[in-house]
């Protein structure tokens, strides 16, 4: 330990310290003193002035590519004007998507160019600047609804916050202007609103302590193991198990946590959010899955990209066909690396699978098994979303298939002997790491089960995001399934009571206690 | 939703503010407060650092973990190399900032350092229960470093364990582990530790290799090159090695080492031997893949001098060439 121990910190994270303690404070303190004067004017602009320098504090390189995005971006979407002029409309498609291929996929295109051709080309590599898909698709979506002639051109103030506004700028939920710009220009939702602050405060903590206490920790254990394959190690079969089961509840956590913030932070400031996390993995089909993972990401898809290239309008082997389109081009969306390919053609297999098990009508004995498929497929399909390469990818399924070493603690084969029970081809695990796995059964036992049997902070506060949102839900990703989960039950959620209020700020002192006492720890769709 | 919104975001935020005055009044008090570990560890530290002072300069300090202590003899090396060698081995868990802190206190103008830190760490990226412990225990002036908000930080993320092996301490004060008398070159006493039996054989040969990597912009990497900038301010040299462990044949094909070699050359430390020079089979090994018994301290030692003394420009100041 040393002054150098927390490097992080000077970061202005969600779960730091400065964030919370400094940034979070005087943001709000001045909006809400704002918020009542020149119609809430000043209280919008004072938002996106702090959502810039919130973007700036973290790497003031980039600060000019954002403002410049939006400059020019806002520039186009007038002149695209009421007449939707078309070749307005492509000059900001090929503009924003140029800038995506350059800042995000130049690096990639040069690495299998030459790779494929042996020539070396001389360029420097590009620093990918965060967040610029969420703000670059945002922007997108925005374009194309006023293309359309479904969007109005909003103020330039309204319109920098909406594609700023530090809550979603970083990682998302990826915003449609319908569901924000009325926030923004409504008397209405310029009014304090006491029962949105509430459940602001509580998503807040809940989000930190699930971030801190469970991401970080499993994280930790999937981190270390990883690393370890990636150096060229062959895990035990059992130990690539626990492995993955740990980036699976990572990941999960991580996310979830990451949302349940984001949303928390914008109710503090009387602003909803769409949902963007819904239980995924309490899903019984993948259908399913994709309706409750990264929901803002899903129904970006579907809009923008499968329901232009036709969706299910041109016959089931065209709508398969696109189906597996987008999934490869959201696996790339995630990242230039054949990894995210392989994750994303995956999942568009699982896809077409699902349609075709729905359409023969055939049903699974029990229901807990389709949960438990279904979980199994999302497992498999994210370690290439992890892995550094296609060869660690590879050498973890090698251990998953049981092909190498099996891997059991001493005394636990101790035990199964008892039983009569012998593991042909077991190695029996180092000395250092026997602890290790232990105690990541004990927590993937217990982040499993919350994952699965828990509802979510939404749900427990029977909190309906924005209308909107009910649509996405409702109209699911390709198709509506028959096993669709009811949207946010109309039941009495929890009640903002002094007890609740309690147990708000512990959580909130549990969340500061751990990320004062562990190094800083980024959110994984920072890197997205 | 509640109507009385106020009330609600008012008393989360006041039980955040008690919960974390309580806790900062809590880890006040216990800097205070000795344990059972850490009058031991102290009391090692005191001795270290009153050995080590009283070595006549110019001498070669060794510093490293526990590993240092149990893998190399300081006078052996001395003899072989006619120079003065100080054994300066401490916890593995302390982190090379707190080493190097606590070396700095018995080193002088014209003396080198031999780093020689366990691979484990240069991984360490927050501190230990047991860092954290001996700091709290006899190491203010090294928290004193840190800026006011620094030092905050560390009191809110103090661990609760750590509170409690305090109390139960403080209530009922237990013998602390006693130490061995170090050797005037800082060197442990033969047979301190056991001779491999069976079932330290048994255990130790259920190792498996260690991750080796070091992390260009981690704590270790950080800490370490601020020393090489102290210690060339104060005519210090320093000279770098691997530690002493468990042999792998994996070891050879992975790129940590050279990542590790890289990283000291690039501060312009120069790195001595090979990696495998200081790796060892099992029937060396005593306690821990880092530990040696007698005769692997003796052939580890003698590999040492050997590739030292290839390397007579970096002995002749402590020489007096």
């Amino acid at each position: 330990m040393s002054p150098h121990s927390h490097r992080g910190a000077d970061q202005v994270l969600f779960n730091s310290n400065v964030f919370l303690f400094v940034y979070l404070p005087v943001v709000l303190v001045i909006f809400h003193l704002l918020r009542p004067r020149t119609d809430g004017r000043w209280a919008m602009g004072w938002l996106a002035a702090a959502s810039l320098f919130f973007y700036g504090y973290w790497d003031i390189r980039f600060l000019p590519l954002l403002a410049g995005s939006i400059t020019v971006n806002y520039l186009l979407a007038r002149a695209i004007g009421p007449d939707r002029r078309k070749s307005v409309f492509i000059a900001s498609l090929v503009f924003n998507l140029g800038l995506l291929a350059f800042f995000k996929y130049a690096n990639f295109f040069v690495d299998n160019v030459e790779a494929l051709t042996g020539f070396e080309i001389a360029m420097r590599q590009i620093v990918l600047p965060i967040g610029i898909s969420f703000f670059t698709f945002t922007q997108i979506a925005f374009l194309v609804d006023r293309r359309q002639g479904k969007a109005a051109q909003p103020g330039i103030v309204n319109y920098t916050l909406f594609v700023t506004f530090f809550p979603h700028l970083i990682a998302g939920p990826i915003l449609h202007h319908r569901e924000m710009m009325s926030q923004f220009e409504s008397p209405e939702g310029r009014k304090w609103n006491g029962g949105a602050f509430n459940a602001g405060l509580f998503l807040l903590a809940v989000g930190l302590v699930k971030k801190v206490v469970i991401a970080d920790s499993v994280g930790a254990f999937a981190a270390a193991r990883f690393a370890r394959v990636a150096a060229g190690e062959q895990l035990e079969a059992m130990v690539a198990w626990l492995t993955a089961l740990a980036y699976h509840l990572q990941i999960y956590f991580d996310f979830s946590a990451y949302c349940e913030m984001a949303m928390g932070l914008a109710l503090l400031f009387g602003i909803r959010f769409p949902a963007n996390f819904d239980s995924p993995y309490q899903a019984r089909s993948i259908v399913d899955f994709w309706r409750r993972w990264h929901m803002t990401l899903s129904r970006f898809l579907r809009d923008y990209l499968y329901v232009p290239l036709g969706g299910n309008r041109h016959g089931e082997g065209q709508r398969l066909a696109n189906l597996m389109i987008v999934m490869l081009l959201g696996g790339l969306w995630h990242g230039a690396a054949w990894t995210f390919v392989l994750w994303g053609g995956l999942h568009g297999l699982y896809l077409i699978v699902n349609h075709a098990w729905t359409r023969s009508g055939l049903k699974l004995p029990w229901s807990w098994l389709a949960l438990v498929l279904t979980n199994l497929a999302v497992i498999v399909a994210w370690v290439p979303f992890r892995a550094d390469s296609l060869a660690t990818a590879a050498s973890l399924y090698h251990s998953m298939l049981f092909l190498g070493d099996t891997g059991l603690p001493l005394e636990m084969a101790q035990v199964l002997a008892r039983f009569g029970v012998t593991v042909d081809n077991v190695h029996f695990f180092a000395e250092n790491s026997r602890m290790e796995f232990y105690t990541g059964i004990v927590w993937i036992l217990g982040a499993g089960t919350i994952a699965l049997f828990a509802p979510s902070a939404l749900r427990l506060l029977a909190f309906q995001p924005i209308a909107t949102d009910q649509e996405t839900l409702e109209a699911g990703w390709a198709e509506r399934a028959r096993s669709r989960p009811k949207p946010f039950p109309r039941r009495r959620g929890l009640t903002f009571t002094t007890t609740l209020a309690c147990i708000t700020g512990l959580l909130l002192f549990v969340g500061v206690r751990l990320i004062n006492g562990a190094p800083a720890s980024e959110f994984l769709y920072f890197q997205f | 939703m509640h109507r009385n919104a106020g009330k609600f975001s008012i008393i989360a935020v006041a039980v955040l503010a008690a919960a974390m005055a309580i806790n900062l009044g809590a880890a006040k008090l216990a800097l205070k407060m000795p344990t059972k570990r850490s009058i031991g560890m102290c009391s090692m530290i005191d001795q270290r650092i009153a050995l080590a002072q009283a070595a006549p300069s110019p001498k070669m300090l060794i510093v490293g973990g526990s590993g240092t202590t149990q893998g190399i003899k300081a006078k052996t090396i001395s003899e072989m190399l006619g120079i003065r060698a100080q054994n300066f081995g401490l916890h593995g868990s302390f982190g090379p900032g707190f080493d190097l802190f606590l070396a700095k206190k018995a080193l002088r103008p014209g003396d080198s350092v031999l780093l020689t830190f366990e691979y484990s760490a240069y991984l360490l990226d927050k501190p230990t229960d047991v860092s954290l412990d001996v700091m709290y225990g006899c190491g203010h002036d090294y928290l004193k470093q840190y800026s006011m908000v620094e030092q905050i930080r560390i009191m809110v993320g103090f661990p609760l364990s750590a509170l409690l092996d305090r109390i139960t301490f403080a209530l009922a004060p237990a013998k602390p582990t006693s130490l061995p008398e170090y050797s005037a070159w800082g060197d442990q006493p033969k047979g301190h530790f056991p001779e491999t039996g069976e079932a330290h054989a048994r255990r130790v040969a259920l190792y498996r290799p260690m991750q080796v990597v070091i992390l260009a912009d981690g704590a270790a990497a950080q800490e370490i090159a601020d020393f090489a900038k102290w210690a060339r301010q104060n005519q210090i040299e320093l000279i770098s090695t691997w530690p002493n462990t468990l042999a792998f044949k994996e070891y050879l094909t992975m790129p940590g080492f050279a990542e590790i070699r890289r990283f000291y050359e690039h501060l312009g430390i120069p790195v001595i031997g090979a990696p495998q020079l200081a790796m060892l089979p099992v029937e060396y090994m005593s306690d821990t893949q880092y530990h040696l018994n007698d005769e692997g301290i003796r052939i580890r030692t003698a590999r040492l001098a050997k590739a030292l003394a290839a390397r007579p420009e970096l002995l002749a100041p402590l020489r007096g060439e």
